[in-house]
C-alpha cells in the first residue's frame, strides 16, 4: 500500500511516500490502540522518502497509522451572551472530531471558569478532557472593570 | 475635560500591547497606560480560539485566549500598568517633548494624556468587500473572515448553512474548518492565485482533513441572490488575473465569507505625522521599533501583518524595552534642567538612544532595501551597533534558494509569501555602506 502525505509537522511542507508491505500494514493498524507512538521499528519496516527528517518519517507514520488532531470550539455560558472557548487538552483521533463537536455542543458551563479547568473528562469516550481556554467571571468585563 | 501626565501610553491591548506593556514595566518605564476601546484584553487572538498559538515563544501548543492569559495573568505582577478597557483613543498629536494623546470613554469622557513616549499597538483590520470589487447584488450573507469568526467564537450565532469562502490565507482555512465543524457545508475555498499563501498545516488540517474543494487561480465572479445569498459563480483566472467568463460555473451556497487580506490600521499613526512604508502599510521603524516621530514606538501587526503571534510578542518586547528606555533618558534630562534650570542641557539631544532615526545623522542607520523577490523588510533602519531579527516577506514562491542580507547568507528549501523569514543581522554582516539589500537568489547547488 501506498500513501501519499504533506509533513505538517514544520513549515517545510515536505512531501512524503509512505509504502507500506503487507505485514507492516497490517501491524501498523492493529498497534494502533496502543497508542505507544511509532517505535523505532514501525518506521523502518515502511518505505518512507521525500521526508527531510526524522521528525517527518514519525509523523507520516502516525499520519497513517493513528492521526490525531486536538479539536477546539466554544460552549454556552448560564446566563451570558458570550460564549466560552474550549479545547481537548491533548489530540483525539481523527475520526472522533465529530463526535467529540457534538457532546461539545451540549455542555453549558456556569461561570467562574478558569483556564485550563476540566469541563468533561473524557470526552465522547476518547480519554481526554475538555478544558476552559480562557478566564471568565461572572461579572459583566469582570476582569476589566475590576482595574 | 482634564489632562493627565504619564511616562508611557500604549494604544491596543492585544499581543502587541500587552508584551510591550510588560517589557516597559519590567525596564522601568515608570507609570504605563495600557489602552483599548474593547472591554477584554488580548485583541484579536480572544476570536482565534483554534491552537497553533506560541510553539515558538511558549514551546507549546495553545489556542489564542490561551496566549492572551498567559500575558493578562503577568500584567498583575505590574500595579504601574493602568489599563483603561472600553477607552478609544481618537487623537495623537506631537508636542514638544509630550505625545498628546486624545481618549474617550463612557466614564470619563474625555481625557488628554501627555504621555513621555507612546507605543502604537492598534493591530490591523480586513480588506471590506468593496475592495476587491466583486460584481453582483448586495444580498445578506456575505460576511469577512473576521466578523464571521466573531459572530462565531465568541456571540455564538452560526452565519449559514452552506458557505464558500473567498480567500486561502490563513484566516480563510481555519474558518472553513470552524464551519465545518458547527456542521455548516463548505461548498469551496476559492483563491485568486495560483497557490494557497496559507501554511501548509493549515491546508491539510482544514481543507484535507474535511475534504473540502480548493480552487486556486479561480475567482468568485457574481454574487447571486436579492435578499439572501443564493450562490456564486467562481470562474479560473489567466496569468494576469482576468477571470475567463466561458468556464464560470455556479456554486449554490447562502453565506459568502471574504478572507481577502488584512491592513494595518494605521489612521491614528498618520495622523501623528509618522511615516509609513508602502510596502508593509504600517510605520517606517528602527532596530527598537521607533517610528520617524521621536517618541513614538509601533509594534504588531499595525507594523506589518504578522502571520505568527510568537514574532509579535517579540517584537514588542524589543518596542516595551526601548520606550522604557526613551522615557528613562528623558527624565534623566529632565532632572537636570530641573536641578540646574539650565534650558541649553534640556535641548542636548544627542548621545541617547532617545533620537528616533528621523533626527540622526543620516549615517547613523543602515537602510533595508528590498532586492530580487522581496516584498518587504521589517525593521526598515537598522541600528550599527547591535544585531537586529528582520521580518522579511517574498514576493513569489520559489523553491530552493539562498536568502541574503549583506554578508550573511542562507540557504533556504522554500520561500512562500505566506510565511514570513527570520534573519537576524549582526553588524559584521553590513558593510559601511548606507544601505543592506535583501535578495532571494535561486541556488547553485
Ligand atoms: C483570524 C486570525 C487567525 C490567526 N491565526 C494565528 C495562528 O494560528 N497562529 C499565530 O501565531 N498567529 C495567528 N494570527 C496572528 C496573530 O493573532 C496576530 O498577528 C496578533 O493577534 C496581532 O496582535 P496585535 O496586538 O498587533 O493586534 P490585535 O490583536 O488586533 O490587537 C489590537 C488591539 O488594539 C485595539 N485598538 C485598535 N485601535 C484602537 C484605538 N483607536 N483605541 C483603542 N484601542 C484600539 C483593538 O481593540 C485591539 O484589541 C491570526 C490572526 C487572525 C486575524
Ligand atoms: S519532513 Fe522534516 S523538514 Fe520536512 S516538513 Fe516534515 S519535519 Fe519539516
Amino acid at each position: 500500500m501506498k500513501h501519499e502525505i504533506t509533513c505538517t509537522a514544520c513549515p517545510m511542507g515536505c512531501r512524503i511516500t509512505v509504502e507500506l508491505e503487507e505485514a507492516g500494514g497490517v501491524r501498523g493498524g492493529a498497534g494502533a490502540g496502543g497508542e505507544s507512538g511509532v517505535s523505532a521499528a514501525d518506521v523502518s519496516n515502511a518505505r518512507i522518502t521525500g521526508n527531510s527528517c526524522r521528525r517527518g518519517a514519525e509523523y507520516a507514520w502516525e499520519e497513517i497509522t493513528a492521526p490525531k488532531r486536538v479539536v477546539t470550539s466554544v460552549v454556552a455560558v448560564k446566563g451570558q451572551d458570550r460564549m466560552l472557548p474550549v479545547r481537548t487538552a491533548q489530540p483525539i483521533p481523527k475520526e472522533c472530531i465529530f463526535a467529540v463537536m457534538d457532546a461539545i455542543q451540549r455542555i453549558e458551563v456556569s461561570l467562574p471558569v478558569q483556564t485550563g479547568q476540566i469541563l468533561v473528562s473524557n470526552i465522547a469516550g476518547t480519554g481526554v478532557s475538555l478544558t476552559a481556554s480562557k478566564n471568565m467571571m461572572d461579572i459583566q468585563g469582570g476582569f476589566m472593570r475590576a482595574r | 475635560m482634564h489632562e493627565v501626565n504619564v511616562d508611557l501610553l500604549i494604544v491596543g491591548a492585544g499581543p502587541a500591547g500587552l508584551a510591550a506593556a510588560i517589557a516597559a514595566a519590567e525596564a522601568g518605564a515608570g507609570e504605563i497606560v495600557l489602552v483599548d476601546r474593547l472591554a477584554e484584553l488580548g485583541g484579536i487572538l480572544q476570536q482565534c480560539i483554534h491552537n497553533g498559538f506560541g510553539l515558538r515563544f511558549f514551546k507549546e501548543e495553545l489556542t489564542g485566549p490561551e496566549y492572551a492569559q498567559r500575558f493578562m495573568d503577568k500584567l498583575a505582577d505590574f500595579p504601574q500598568i493602568r489599563i483603561k478597557a472600553e477607552t478609544m483613543v481618537i487623537e495623537i498629536a506631537p508636542d514638544q517633548r509630550v505625545t498628546r494623546v486624545t481618549t474617550v470613554n463612557a466614564r470619563d469622557g474625555l481625557v488628554i494624556y501627555n504621555a513621555a513616549a507612546i507605543i502604537l499597538a492598534m493591530g490591523c483590520r480586513e480588506r471590506p468587500r468593496g475592495a476587491i470589487n466583486t460584481p453582483g447584488t448586495r444580498p445578506a450573507g456575505i460576511y469577512t473572515a473576521g466578523s464571521a469568526q466573531r459572530l462565531m467564537n465568541v456571540e455564538g450565532f452560526l452565519p449559514g448553512r452552506r458557505a464558500v469562502i473567498l480567500g486561502s490565507g490563513d484566516i480563510g482555512l481555519i474558518m472553513a474548518r470552524r464551519l465545518t465543524l458547527e456542521g455548516i457545508k463548505v461548498e469551496a475555498v476559492v483563491e485568486l492565485m495560483p497557490y494557497s499563501s496559507g501554511l501548509t498545516r493549515n491546508i491539510v488540517q482544514c481543507l484535507d482533513d474535511f475534504g473540502i474543494p480548493l480552487y486556486v487561480g479561480h475567482t468568485v465572479t457574481e454574487i447571486v441572490g436579492r435578499d439572501r445569498v443564493e450562490g456564486v459563480v467562481v470562474a479560473p483566472v489567466d496569468s494576469t488575473r482576468v477571470p475567463d467568463q466561458k468556464r464560470a460555473f455556479r456554486i449554490d451556497c447562502d453565506t459568502l465569507v471574504l478572507s481577502v487580506g488584512l491592513i494595518p490600521e494605521n489612521e491614528l499613526s498618520l495622523q501623528a505625522s509618522v511615516l509609513l512604508d508602502q510596502a508593509t502599510g504600517g510605520p517606517v521603524v528602527d532596530s527598537d521599533y521607533q517610528t520617524s516621530v521621536p517618541g513614538i514606538f509601533a509594534c504588531g501587526n499595525v507594523v506589518h501583518v504578522h502571520d505568527l503571534v510568537d514574532d509579535v510578542s517579540e517584537e514588542s518586547i524589543v518596542a516595551g524595552r526601548s520606550a522604557a528606555a526613551f522615557v528613562n533618558s528623558r527624565r534623566d534630562e529632565r532632572d537636570l534642567c530641573d536641578r540646574r534650570d539650565r534650558r541649553d542641557l534640556c535641548d542636548r539631544r544627542d548621545a541617547s538612544s532617545a533620537l528616533s532615526f528621523s533626527e540622526h545623522r543620516p549615517d547613523a542607520f543602515i537602510e533595508t532595501k528590498a532586492g530580487r523577490n522581496i516584498r518587504s523588510i521589517v525593521p526598515q533602519k537598522l541600528r550599527r551597533d547591535r544585531p537586529t531579527v528582520l521580518y522579511i516577506r517574498v514576493a513569489n514562491p520559489e523553491q530552493d534558494v539562498v536568502i541574503s542580507a549583506g554578508g550573511l547568507r542562507r540557504k533556504l528549501r522554500q520561500v512562500t509569501p505566506g510565511e514570513t523569514v527570520r534573519l537576524t543581522v549582526a553588524p559584521e554582516h553590513c558593510s559601511e555602506e548606507l544601505q543592506l539589500t535583501v535578495t532571494v537568489e535561486k541556488s547553485e547547488a
